[in-house]
C-alpha cells in the first residue's frame, strides 16, 4: 500500500489561508540542496495516479530517463567542472508554468490554459494531439501520447484548496519550498546569496524575470543554466511570433481581400465586357 | 440554334486526378485550418479524427499525381517543360491580363495562348512549388519529427503553413476563373471541361489559339 499523501497533511497548514486571493504562488527549486532521492517523482506519481514505467538500467543515475505523459516529473543529473573540483548536481526538472506560456498561446483549442492562480493547467478532453505545445515549448516540456497531452497541473487540485504540491510537501531535505511568490523570490535571492558565501560565487536564481517570470524558479549553483539542462535564455520561438502575429492576420486578411476581390470583379467585368467576347450561345 | 461544337481536352486520368486531388486539397485544407486559425477549432470537439483524415488525405495527395508517371510519363515531361518555360508571349500575357480580366475588355491585345494560357501556368506552377514544400515540410514533421530538432519543425511548420496559405487563397481564383469568371469561365460549376472532358471549341479558339490550331490541324 502507498503512502498517503494526504494524510500526512499537517492540520496546522490547512489553517494557514495559502491561497490568498490575488496572491500568486511559486515554487522554489534548490539545486544545492537537492540529494537526488526522487521523492518528488514518487509523491507525483501517487498524488496523480500515475502508473509506473518499466525502465532499462543504462548506466545513468536519471531513471527514467525522461518525463512521459504518466511521468510528470524526473531528476536530472548533472556533473560539471567547478575550477577543478566536480560538483554533483540533481534537479527536479518539471513544467516551469511560465506568466507568459508558449504552450498556452499555441494551443488552438485551450486544452492548455492559466488556471486561477497562474499555472498552466491542462484540459485533456479538449486536446485534439496537435503536438503544437510540443513544438513550441521552450523547455520541451509536454509529452503527447494516444492524441493527448500530459505534464505537471502544479497539482491544481491541492493548490486550490490552500494544500503544497505533493512533491514540494513530500520532499525531505526540503529542496523544494512552495509559497507565495514575493516571498519564494525573497528566499531564492537570500540562499544565492549564502551560497556565493559558502563557495559557490556563480550561484544564481533562474527564473524571476523569464517569460513573464516563471512558477517555477531554481536555485543554482552556476550562473551558466545550461549546466543544468536548462536553456540560457528561454523565449516564445519566433516561428511561433511569425504564425500568430504576421502569418494568421495577414493570411486572413489576403483571404478576405481575395474574396472580395474576385466578387467586385465578377460585377464589374460583368457590366462592362464587350459584346465581341460573349460566348457564341448567347450571341444566338 | 447553332450546334455547339466541342472538342476533346482533359482525358478521363486527368479529369479523375484532377477531382481526387481537389477532394484531398479541401479536406488538409480544412482540417488544417481548424489547427491554424484557433477560432475554428472548437468543431474538433477534443476528437484527434481531424489528425487521422489530415494523414489519410495527405497520402493521398502525394501519391495520386504519381499515376501520370506510369500512364503518360512523356506527358509529366512535357507538363513540366512547360510550366517552367517562359516567353515574350507570357509577360505579354501578364501585361494584357488586368483589362480583361477585370474589365472584360480588351481581348484582342491577349496574345495567342497555348493549351495552358499563362494564368493557367502560373497557377500550375505555384501547385507544383508549394505542393512540393507542403509534402516535404509535412513529411519532415510527419515521419522525420524524432530525427531533426526542434528548430527544424518549427521551420517545418512555417513552410508548411506559408505553402498553404498561398495555395489555399489562389484555389478561390482557380475555381473562380474556371466557372465564375463572366468573361473567362469555360464552363459552371456543375457542367465543364474538367468533367465532360469536352470544351467549347469557340471558346478554344479564343481562348487558347495556338492549341486549338495545332489540334485542329491535326485532325
Amino acid at each position: 500500500m502507498a503512502i498517503n499523501v494526504d494524510a500526512l497533511e499537517s492540520p496546522i497548514e490547512n489553517t494557514i489561508p495559502s491561497t490568498r486571493k490575488g496572491v500568486k504562488k511559486a515554487m522554489l527549486v534548490d539545486v544545492s540542496i537537492c540529494i537526488g532521492c526522487r521523492g518528488c517523482h514518487v509523491a507525483c506519481k501517487q498524488w496523480n495516479d500515475l502508473p509506473g514505467e518499466k525502465t532499462t538500467q543504462t548506466g545513468s543515475f536519471e531513471n527514467p530517463p525522461d518525463r512521459s505523459v504518466i511521468t510528470w516529473t524526473v531528476v536530472k543529473f548533472s556533473e560539471y567542472d567547478d575550477n577543478g573540483r566536480v560538483r554533483w548536481m540533481t534537479r527536479q526538472e518539471k513544467c516551469q508554468h511560465c506568466t507568459d506560456a508558449a504552450c498556452v498561446r499555441a494551443c488552438p483549442t485551450a486544452a492548455l490554459y492559466h488556471d486561477p492562480l497562474g499555472f498552466v493547467a491542462v484540459d485533456r478532453d479538449k486536446c485534439i494531439g496537435c503536438r503544437l505545445c510540443v513544438i513550441y515549448c521552450p523547455f520541451d516540456i509536454p509529452r503527447v501520447e494516444d492524441n493527448k497531452v500530459a505534464k505537471c497541473t502544479m497539482c491544481q487540485d491541492r493548490v486550490v484548496a490552500g494544500r503544497t504540491p505533493a512533491c514540494a510537501k513530500t520532499c525531505p531535505p526540503n529542496a523544494l519550498t512552495w509559497g507565495d511568490r514575493e516571498d519564494i523570490i525573497a528566499k531564492g535571492k537570500a540562499r544565492v546569496e549564502a551560497l556565493k558565501k559558502r563557495g559557490f560565487p556563480k550561484a544564481m536564481l533562474y527564473g524571476d524575470n523569464i517569460l513573464g517570470g516563471l512558477g517555477v524558479m531554481y536555485v543554482l549553483t552556476h550562473d551558466d543554466p545550461t549546466l543544468f539542462y536548462l536553456p540560457k535564455e528561454p523565449k516564445i520561438p519566433a516561428t511561433m511570433g511569425f504564425w500568430k502575429n504576421i502569418m494568421q492576420p495577414v493570411g486572413g486578411v489576403l483571404f478576405g481581400a481575395t474574396v472580395a476581390g474576385l466578387i467586385i470583379n465578377y460585377i464589374v467585368a460583368r457590366a462592362t465586357k464587350s459584346e465581341v467576347v460573349r460566348s457564341p450561345e448567347k450571341e444566338e | 440554334m447553332r450546334a455547339r461544337q466541342e472538342i476533346p481536352i482533359y482525358n478521363f486520368q486527368q479529369r479523375t486526378v484532377h477531382w481526387i486531388h481537389t477532394v484531398a486539397f479541401i479536406l488538409l485544407l480544412g482540417t488544417g485550418l481548424l489547427v491554424f486559425v484557433p477560432s475554428l477549432s472548437f468543431l474538433m470537439g477534443g476528437s484527434a479524427i481531424s489528425r487521422y483524415i489530415h494523414r489519410i488525405f495527405a497520402v493521398v495527395y502525394m501519391i495520386v499525381p504519381f499515376f501520370f508517371l506510369f500512364t503518360d510519363p512523356e506527358g509529366v515531361r512535357s507538363s513540366l517543360r512547360t510550366i517552367f518555360t517562359w516567353s515574350g508571349d507570357d509577360w505579354q500575357w501578364l501585361k494584357a491580363m488586368p483589362s480583361f480580366y477585370f474589365l472584360g475588355r480588351g481581348e484582342e491585345k491577349m496574345p495567342p495562348q497555348e493549351k495552358l494560357a499563362t494564368g493557367q501556368k502560373a497557377w500550375y506552377l505555384l501547385v507544383f512549388l508549394a505542393s512540393f514544400l507542403i509534402i516535404i515540410s509535412g513529411l519532415v514533421m510527419w515521419i522525420g519529427r524524432e530525427l531533426v530538432g526542434v528548430g527544424v519543425h518549427q521551420t517545418m511548420l512555417t513552410i508548411h503553413d506559408l505553402s498553404m496559405i498561398s495555395l489555399g487563397i489562389m484555389f478561390f481564383v482557380h475555381v473562380y476563373l474556371g466557372v465564375f469568371h463572366p468573361v473567362m469561365a469555360s464552363g459552371t460549376l456543375f457542367r465543364n471541361p474538367m468533367i465532360s472532358g469536352m470544351t467549347d471549341a469557340e471558346y478554344a479558339r479564343k481562348h487558347h489559339t495556338k492549341w486549338y490550331e495545332r489540334v485542329t490541324k491535326e485532325k
